[in-house]
């Protein structure tokens, strides 16, 4: 070996160093050699900035929708930057699934946009909780008595101090096939108002051995998925997810045997559901199919709903003991380390305004989250143009939260692979919630250790 | 002349020759399998929107709907999203094959201390998980100012450990006494890595231009942080927008079939070489 180096260097080589010097060298060098244009490119912009009379504000709004609705949010944002010239607000869509690992690397790194559109009220409580957002009082005090749903207030309002503008929201509702109805021998204008009558519609409907279906819920063991959609069955039964005190759960009371019996009966002994895994997602796509007698969704599939090949109708969840919805909710938050606060502030006042508020939830076949905005003319008309709306709209009052506090994701997962072990026959209801509960609060006491320091 | 006489009865070919259709039929039946879901993908990207699901599964569309194609071309950035795929993912794999090869050749061939020690400690940061070096790399390429440009999305892609094994393996497998001799007769070694060396790696070369180009077209995690408009996207990032509660289908699957083909396209490009490579390095799926 030194034979060889010894020879190289006489003969004036390269030795072993020098390649791995030059290796480095021209790495470092292409690297810087890609990365040329940037640097050309910034130099005019800062030409240009030094030129300009007034800088434009630019507001960067993150948002998770997609397709009609992500144009209708860049319509809004058009409209207001029209308004106001010179503030410009920019949108930027993110994909929905992944709007938590974004927005949770930006929140970290010190670089989140100004504001954000966020349809997880389970990320608003942590974007809240971890003191990431801005209190909106300081900018028009009266906010935190305006009339939002009280969903919305348990939501964003902690201290007396409101955290985000609730720009939405979505009442989950009952969507039927009208043309099944008719086929079983059902009015179409007599939708099912009691559990009873939603099972006896979907035992009319449903024929399993040519996969027609007289009713769907969500079965899916993921978090915020076959728990969330089941939460609504157990407030009409009567039960509840926490204790008073939410000390510990509750959610395996008799009222939650009773909700989900109900579902395993529907499965095995009505047999008016398959025994599937099935999501959110799976149900509006198999609810197209045709195939599928009702279904329970939020408002948002209105707008899908009206391009169907069928008839869709809506009605409100049918009642048990009680009336209740599970209700999801887009809030905006304005985030401490945004760069544009006060522009972000005036498009978020802007947006508050009835005209606006209306419109935006026009656009995203969604419901407004102050109740006064269901009276107002401008409403009445998105109501007559688009009637499927108005049930979803008829149970605002009944709407419920899902328990968004520490832990509540860990819990949520817990609860959902119960409904999954009973549904699939592989436990009782009254056992699958048992072991679910016993886990949930191990769950919670770990939470408020943590929470104690 | 010798003749060979003529076999009775059963002939040992035919035991063969149905050894081989057994084969090809399980073959067949596994890349059926395999293309089922991009054929259902192309199916449904021609089809109208009420047609995706139907109650009876229907393959060939009643009318084919090019149109499909036209609609998510002018609805969406599509264009910029492949572009931007392409630049970041050319870049990448030619960074990775140039440092691949330079690092691989010098961890098989120089000797220098803590050779082996460093290079096992490179190969052991593909032991890291990318969740681990989100934030500082995002840190890093912040405070560069290079959020949302080209360089921000490959800047931390430009070397691969994986790479860097892959050639070394191969180098290992090429005679030293190939190079003594251009070395005899005058070469530096980089010379030695580019006429001599380098001309018979070319089957590790392609399957790792592939390998780095594949994992770039669908990296997801990074160019998701790193890009804030929708210029900026990338293809992955680009579909993954189009996805929610409510979508088009006949679309989605449309955007799908165009961002597949130019991964379809690199492939069939140094195909001859990718099994050649795989074979030699002793790499397997």
């Amino acid at each position: 070996m030194s034979e060889r180096k010894s020879k190289s260097r006489a003969q004036g080589k390269m030795g072993r160093r020098a390649f791995i010097g030059w290796a480095a060298g021209t790495t470092a060098a292409a690297v810087l050699d890609t990365c040329a244009p940037a640097r050309v490119s910034a130099a005019p912009k800062t030409i240009l900035a030094q030129a300009a009379p007034r800088a434009k504000a630019t507001v960067e709004l993150w948002f998770d929708l997609s397709g009609a609705q992500a144009k209708h949010v860049e319509s809004v944002a058009a409209k207001f930057n029209k308004e106001f010239p010179h503030i410009e607000v920019r949108t930027s869509v993110v994909p929905s699934a992944d709007m938590p690992t974004k927005l949770a690397t930006a929140l970290a790194a010190g670089s989140p946009p100004d504001i954000c559109y966020i349809g997880a009220p389970s990320l608003v409580a942590n974007v809240i909780g971890a003191g990431k957002v801005e209190p909106l009082d300081k900018y028009r005090p009266e906010i935190t008595g305006m009339d939002w749903l009280e969903a919305a207030k348990k939501l964003v309002i902690r201290d007396g101090h409101m955290y985000g503008v609730p720009v939405n929201c979505g009442v989950m509702g009952l969507y039927y096939n009208a043309d099944l109805y008719k086929a079983s021998g059902l009015d179409p204008d007599k939708p099912p108002a009691t559990w009873d009558e939603l099972l006896n519609n979907a035992k009319a409907i449903a024929k399993p051995d040519k996969a027609i279906w007289g009713h769907y819920f969500c079965t899916k063991p993921v978090p915020l998925t076959a728990d969330r959609f089941w939460l609504s069955y157990l407030w009409q039964a009567g039960g509840e997810w926490l204790s008073p005190d939410e000390s510990e759960v509750a959610f395996n009371s008799a009222a939650g045997v009773e909700a989900l019996q109900f579902y395993v009966d529907m499965v095995h002994k009505h047999k008016v559901t398959p025994m599937k895994a099935i999501d959110n997602l799976s149900m509006g796509t198999e609810f197209e199919t045709g195939n599928i007698g009702h279904m329970t969704l939020y408002a948002m599939w209105v707008v899908r709903a009206k391009v169907m090949k069928f008839p869709v109708r809506t009605a409100k969840l049918p009642r048990h003991k009680g009336e209740a919805t599970g209700t999801g909710m887009g809030v905006v938050p304005i985030f401490k380390d945004a760069k544009r606060k006060e522009e972000a502030w005036t498009f978020l006042d802007w947006l508050m305004k009835p005209a606006n508020a209306i419109e935006w939830n026009r656009g995203l076949g969604n419901l407004p989250t102050r109740l006064s905005l269901r009276l107002e003319p401008a409403w009445k008309q998105v109501v007559k143009e688009n009637p499927l709306i108005e049930p979803f709209a008829e149970g605002l009052p009944t709407a419920r939260l899902e328990y968004v506090g520490p832990g509540a994701l860990e819990i949520a997962k817990v609860v959902a692979v119960g409904i999954e072990g009973a549904v699939f026959g592989q436990k009782s209801a009254k056992q699958a919630l048992d072991e679910a509960a016993k886990e949930a609060n191990e769950i919670l006491k770990r939470e408020r250790a943590k929470a104690r320091g | 002349m010798v003749t060979v006489p003529a076999v009775q009865g059963k002939r040992p070919g035919g035991r063969i020759g149905l050894r081989r259709a057994a084969i090809y039929g399980v073959l067949l039946v596994a890349a059926i399998i395999v293309l089922f879901p991009y054929l259902w993908m192309l199916s449904c990207s021609l089809k109208a929107e009420s047609e995706v699901f139907t109650k009876e599964a229907q393959f060939i569309p009643r009318t084919i709907q090019w149109k499909n194609y036209l609609r998510v071309w002018q609805d969406y950035p599509l264009g910029q999203w492949l572009l931007n795929s392409i630049i970041v993912a050319s870049v990448e794999t030619l960074c990775v094959v140039a440092t691949s090869v330079l690092a691989g050749y010098a961890f098989s061939r120089l000797r220098f201390w803590g050779r082996d020690a460093l290079f096992y400690l490179y190969l052991g940061t593909m032991m890291i998980p990318i969740q681990v070096t989100l934030i500082p790399s995002f840190l890093i390429i912040k405070h560069f100012g290079w959020i949302n440009t080209y360089q921000g999305l490959f800047l931390p892609h430009l070397a691969a450990p994986f790479g860097v094994f892959l050639m070394r393996q191969f180098f290992f497998n090429i005679p030293f006494e190939l190079e003594d001799a251009a070395r005899i007769d005058g070469c530096n070694w980089l010379r030695v890595l580019v006429q001599v060396v380098l001309p018979l790696t070319l089957p590790a070369v392609s399957s790792l231009a592939i390998f780095a180009f594949t994992f770039s077209w669908n990296a997801f995690l990074w160019p998701l942080v790193v890009t804030n408009t929708k210029e900026m996207f990338t293809i992955q990032i680009g579909l993954a927008s189009m996805k929610g509660e409510i979508m088009a289908w006949d679309a989605l699957m449309a955007a799908s079939v165009l961002s597949a083909l130019p991964i379809l396209v690199v492939y069939l490009t140094f195909q001859r070489y990718f099994v050649k490579g795989i074979a030699t390095t002793g790499l397997k799926g």
